[in-house]
């Protein structure tokens, strides 16, 4: 599906343009601890804690480097995470059936479908 | 122990080896009236019981005793009263030991046959007062979100969908022969579906293909020989599974719904590459294959597909969730655990911000579901005993972990607890502490700003956002050819906007100049940024197809190591170094082409960091929130007028006339949000005055639902019933 971006939209969404760098509290996520999944690429952590997986997918979320002093939330999704380490920069995840690609953004710092 | 209200409405359920082997109902009133007939001696020492030797306690129910003698009603009011302030003293939801056997502790072994008596004025309803037209009735007591239980979404809905006893039976039947307590299937399925859909509980194909055994691994696009699905290649380890037991039960499932299992050998599959799974005589090669150990035709392939949910429930629920006892924590699994509700994809409001690792509230209306909904039903019982004297009493997640004996529940615990179970209790206390909007993690800050949202009517600081159809603009993009921008516009002059924003926002006019300037050059920056992101992605998708066709995924150690150091050289000299280094099994042509598109891919990363940091280094006036970005930017917005547009699209318009309406509505919803965004919304603010002022009244899941988070009346049930009359 062909993303519409709009002038506006980016405008309203100014937060995410400015980069939203994670705080302390998130990058405690990111290390890795019993029970917590985390993928590593250069620029992408993915995590998941194993205990929020159900038969609908776990609570996913990806942490990208938008550079080098910042990292910020960049997807937060529930579904089952298929495999790929991050690559080329994509996540994907299968949610009731179908297959969900998301692309990183990099300068707007985020996953979009 | 006993839970809190575990005296007023408890079901006593006895176990036996993992096994539930009965389960009867009282009330307070029956309660209470055993009490009553108890000789003095003996309901001296139940009091004393409960009291734990507590004088007060003790006295407190001499007096209801007392009481009754002049009032029953309200001795009986006095007595549910003190009842549930001393449940609520005591810890565990469940009675956990033989030694604390419920039966015992309430002291009532010479009145349970009266006990049960009074039950079974309930139980005389025949199973088939249940059942009319085929649709089962289920006398569910509250009025909740989860009452569609009954077929009804609310007491006053025109129209209800009942359960059909069919669909009930199948699944009663199926449950059984798989070996899985029906009662959890059946409360499982009304999680997911409507009551309608009891029979559809429905895994993720990746999750069947996981309880298979099989794992899925993404691959770059182009891959030949993996499966492709759209649009994304992902490659299936092609395998055989072969798990007695499991070939045993589906052998029996085949039998008993006459599906055709013969003597002889099959093979459940899924190619790899793709397909419909499908039953096949022989483990297809690059399949993923389950052996069933008899042989089935094709046609029976979806009757796998749905056998094979329930090992699945099995799996969930086969171990406590840590150290907790109670079932709902293990049927809590088929949902999974989160510690912000609405954190990751989003919830409706009265269950977003709820903590599942110490409220799990799936697992509770699940529980609810099966003590309130099904197992109080004759018919249902009726369906349960019968399928379990044939194919024998499956392990239930009530029993699983206890000891044998007979134990209470009281029924109407997991509702009181799912209706008290706190929302964004964590942001609350960061916000009261002082913390500010900005100081949230980014999950945190999604939920509250979606609450902030769904309670702007009620805060000064809010403006609400005009609503539009969300496929609206992707409607009409396709309508014109997939074009970026609908509506074309320009950047008001720096005078206009700060005429335009004169005297409605706090900052001077040199700072407001230095955020004018700063936008305009964000906005070029993102422009260019857009362009960027695109070769880059192109270049990486390049690089990685010929990684992928050329397996050599260690290269992407080499991308990885240039992208993440500072210093290191990222000549073409210094990539094919590396490259060499790593790979010595390919030709020079095809090094030559992964050294070029390594090269490309680098400069291109490059640039966006080059830009990514330009953006960051733009200066602004201190203190600048996002929503005055957000505010200045609207207002630099020049829309042309709708009249303009439409002698831009004039030829689409006459070819369909709806055009025009949906390009209006979406013209008229972009110049709303610009209002908005002029106007200006400060979290910070609408987050303080929301726990100030409204957080109060939100603060818990029964609060904030729109439903009542009550028993129904009976009026209430009258009139639900009466909509049964009418099937």
């Amino acid at each position: 599906m062909k993303k519409i971006i709009i002038f506006l939209t980016v405008l309203l969404s100014y937060s995410a343009l400015a980069f939203d760098c994670i705080n302390r509290d998130e990058q405690e996520e990111l290390k890795p601890s019993p029970g917590r999944v985390v993928i590593k690429n250069f620029v992408h952590t993915l995590v998941y804690e194993k205990d929020s997986c159900g038969a609908r997918g776990c609570d996913i979320r990806v942490y990208s480097q938008v550079h080098s002093k910042c990292m910020t939330n960049s997807f937060n999704g529930k579904g089952f995470y298929v495999e790929n380490t991050l690559m080329p920069k994509q996540v994907t995840i299968s949610k009731e059936g179908k297959l969900f690609t998301y692309f990183y953004s990099p300068l707007r710092g985020i996953f979009e479908l | 122990m006993y839970s809190h209200l575990a005296f007023s409405y408890p079901l006593f359920v006895t176990c036996k080896d993992n096994r539930l082997v009965d389960t009867d109902e009282i009330s307070t009133e029956k309660t209470f009236e055993k009490l009553l007939k108890l000789s003095k001696k003996e309901r001296e020492l139940t009091i004393a019981r409960w009291c734990q030797g507590s004088k007060e306690c003790m006295g407190e129910f001499k007096q209801a005793v007392d009481l009754a003698k002049i009032s029953y009603d309200l001795a009986l009011k006095d007595f549910e009263t003190k009842y549930q302030d001393l449940a609520k003293k005591l810890e565990d939801k469940f009675v956990d030991t033989k030694s604390t056997n419920a039966l015992e502790l309430l002291q009532l072994s010479t009145a349970v046959a009266e006990v049960k008596a009074c039950q079974d004025t309930k139980q005389n309803l025949t199973p088939g007062d249940f059942v009319k037209n085929n649709k089962l009735l289920i006398t569910y007591p509250y009025h909740n979100n989860y009452m569609y239980i009954t077929g009804c979404k609310g007491v006053d809905t025109d129209t209800c969908y009942p359960m059909g006893t069919e669909s009930v039976e199948k699944v009663i039947k199926e449950a059984t022969i798989m070996g899985v307590d029906p009662y959890t299937v059946l409360s499982l399925s009304l999680m997911e579906n409507e009551a309608q859909g009891v029979s559809s509980l429905y895994l993720d194909p990746i999750g069947v293909m996981a309880s298979m055994g099989c794992q899925a691994k993404q691959v770059a696009n182009g891959t030949e020989g993996v499966l492709n699905s759209y649009g994304t290649s992902y490659e299936v380890k092609a395998e055989v599974k072969s798990d007695p037991k499991l070939k045993a039960k589906l052998k029996k499932y085949f039998d008993e719904f006459k599906l055709g299992a013969e003597l002889g050998n099959s093979y459940y599959c899924n190619n790899v590459q793709g397909g419909v799974p499908s039953v096949q005589e022989k483990a297809a090669s690059g399949s993923c294959c389950i052996e069933l150990g008899f042989k089935a035709s094709k046609n029976a392939s979806d009757s796998v597909a749905r056998a094979l949910v329930f090992p699945f429930i099995d799996q969930i629920t086969k171990t406590p969730f840590k150290d907790k006892k109670d079932p709902s924590w293990r049927l809590q699994r088929y949902n999974g655990y989160t510690d912000l509700m609405g954190g990751a994809e989003s919830v409706p409001a009265w269950r977003s911000g709820v903590n599942y690792y110490e409220n799990p509230m799936y697992g509770e209306q699940a529980m609810d579901y099966m003590i309130n909904g099904f197992m109080n039903n004759s018919w249902i019982k009726d369906k349960v005993n019968q399928y379990q004297k044939l194919y024998g009493i499956p392990e239930s997640v009530i029993c699983k972990g206890r000891e044998n004996g007979t134990f209470v529940i009281d029924t109407n615990m997991y509702f009181q607890s799912q209706k008290e179970t706190p929302r964004m209790s964590k942001i609350a206390q960061k916000i009261k502490a002082g913390g500010s909007f900005s100081s949230l993690n980014s999950r945190e800050k999604k939920v509250l700003e979606e609450e902030l949202r769904a309670t702007a009517d009620q805060n000064k600081f809010m403006h609400a956002e005009p609503k539009i159809d969300p496929g609206l603009e992707n409607t009409i993009s396709q309508k014109l050819g997939n074009i970026t921008e609908i509506f074309p516009h320009g950047m008001l002059e720096e005078d206009e906007v700060l005429n335009k924003l004169k005297g409605k926002i706090k900052y001077s006019k040199d700072d407001l100049s230095r955020i004018y300037q700063g936008i305009k050059r964000a906005t070029v920056l993102y422009s260019e940024g857009q362009k960027i992101s695109q070769e880059f992605n192109t270049s990486y998708s390049e690089v990685g197809s010929l990684i992928q066709s050329n397996n050599v995924p260690e290269l992407y150690q080499v991308i990885n190591s240039l992208m993440s150091s500072d210093s290191e050289s990222k000549t073409p000299e210094e990539i094919a170094k590396k490259v060499n280094a790593m790979v010595t099994s390919l030709d020079k042509e095809t090094k030559e082409k992964l050294i070029k598109g390594i090269f490309k891919v680098i400069n291109k990363k490059e640039e966006q960091m080059k830009l990514t940091e330009e953006f960051q280094k733009i200066k602004y006036p201190k203190g600048v929130s996002n929503l005055d970005f957000a505010r200045i930017t609207a207002a630099m917005t020049k829309y042309k007028t709708f009249e303009e547009y439409k002698t831009l699209y004039a030829e689409k318009i006459k070819a369909d006339p709806s055009l025009e309406v949906e390009l209006l509505k979406l013209y008229n919803y972009r110049q709303e949000r610009i209002n908005v965004a002029e106007m200006g919304t400060d979290l910070s603010e609408a987050a303080k005055e929301y726990f100030t002022n409204i957080y109060g009244k939100r603060s818990t899941v029964g609060q904030t639902s729109n439903y009542k988070w009550e028993r129904l009346d009976e009026e209430q049930t009258n009139k639900l019933v009466k909509k049964y009359e009418q099937f």
